[in-house]
C-alpha cells in the first residue's frame, strides 16, 4: 500500500471521527463512511486537479453502446419480424447458475484446502481448483468488472457484488434513479456479452 | 392492425429495457408488452436468463473494496488516533 492511500485512509478516519457528533443515525454506519470516502475523493480529486472525472458518475452520456450489437438484430424493415434475433443467444443460463453453485462448492472446498499441510495445500490448489471451469469464470467477471467505465464498474459492484439497494446506491453516489439504472444496465449488459463469448469458447 | 393495439415489442427493444423491467421501474403498458413478448420468444427468454444468471454470478463475487491491507490500515490509522487521545 502506498503513503497515497495511507494518506487517504487517515484522512477518511479523521473524517468518520470528527464527524461521528453529526451522525445522526439516518443512514446506515456503512452508508455514512461510504459517503465521507467519495467525497473526500472528490475533494481531493478538484485539489489535485486529477484527471478523474467525476462528472462521469452524475452523466452516464459516455459513447452509447447498445446493449447488444445491432447486427445481430433483423432490421426494422424486415418485413415479417422487425428487430427479432437474427442470430438469437446460445444457451448457456445453465453453465452460468453451475458456476454459481461451484462457487458455492469453492468455500467449503477452500475451508478443507486450509487445513492440508502447506506442500499438499499448494499442489492441489494449483492441480484442481485453478483450473475449475468455476474459478475461470469467476475471473473472467472479476477482471472485465474491473475493466468498465468507472461510473458503471462502481453502480455494479454496489449493486451486484455488495448487494445494496438502488435508492443506498443514488444517495451516496448523488445519482438520480434514471442514472443510476443507465450504468447498471450498461454494465450489467457488458457483462453479459463477455459472458456469452466466454462460454461460445469454452462450451 | 387497429391504432389502439400496443405495438408488439421486438427483440431488439427488449434487452434495451431489460434492467428497467428487472428494476421493476418498467412502465405498466410496457410491462405489458415485454411480458407478451417473452411469452412466445425462447431467445429472449434465454437473455433474461442470461442477465439473472449475471447478477447471481456478480453476488458471489468477493467485495475487493475493503482488502485486508486496506482494514489493517485502518484499523492501525484508527489505533493510532485512539492512543493519541488516551495521552492528552
Amino acid at each position: 500500500m502506498g503513503p497515497t492511500t495511507e494518506t487517504r485512509v487517515q484522512e477518511t478516519w479523521l473524517a468518520v471521527l470528527t464527524g461521528i457528533t453529526r451522525f445522526e443515525g439516518r443512514s446506515s454506519v456503512k452508508t455514512w463512511i461510504f459517503k465521507i470516502l467519495t467525497n473526500r475523493a472528490k475533494t481531493r480529486a478538484i485539489r489535485e486537479r486529477r484527471t478523474i472525472n467525476f462528472s462521469e458518475l452524475e452523466d452516464p452520456k459516455e459513447p452509447d453502446q447498445p446493449a447488444v450489437d445491432p447486427s445481430r438484430f433483423l432490421p426494422v424493415a424486415h418485413p415479417t419480424h422487425p428487430g427479432h434475433w437474427a442470430s438469437p443467444p446460445e444457451a448457456w443460463s445453465a453453465s452460468a447458475e453451475d458456476a454459481v453453485v461451484g462457487r458455492e462448492m469453492m468455500r467449503v472446498l477452500q475451508r478443507e484446502l486450509e487445513r492440508l499441510p502447506p506442500g499438499q495445500r499448494i499442489v492441489v490448489a494449483l492441480r484442481d481448483v485453478h483450473g475449475w471451469p468455476a474459478v475461470e469464470v469467476m475471473r473472467v467477471l472479476q477482471r472485465e468488472l474491473e475493466r468498465l467505465p468507472p461510473g458503471q464498474r462502481i453502480v455494479v459492484a454496489l449493486r451486484d457484488v455488495h448487494g445494496w439497494p438502488a435508492v443506498e446506491v443514488c444517495d451516496v453516489l448523488g445519482l438520480s434513479e434514471a442514472n443510476q439504472r443507465v450504468l447498471l444496465h450498461r454494465g450489467r449488459s457488458r457483462l453479459r456479452g463477455v459472458l456469452e463469448a466466454y462460454f461460445a469458447e469454452n462450451a | 392492425m387497429n391504432d389502439d393495439t400496443p405495438r408488439e415489442m421486438a427483440c431488439q427493444e427488449l434487452v434495451d429495457v431489460i434492467t428497467a423491467y428487472l428494476e421493476g421501474t418498467l412502465p405498466d403498458a410496457d410491462r405489458s408488452r415485454f411480458d407478451a413478448h417473452l411469452a412466445t420468444c425462447s431467445a429472449c427468454q434465454e437473455y433474461l436468463e442470461q442477465m439473472r444468471a449475471l447478477v447471481r454470478l456478480t453476488g458471489k463475487l468477493s467485495p475487493r473494496s475493503l482488502e485486508p491491507a486496506t482494514v489493517d490500515s485502518l484499523l492501525a490509522s484508527f489505533r493510532r488516533w485512539r492512543d493519541s487521545q488516551t495521552r492528552l
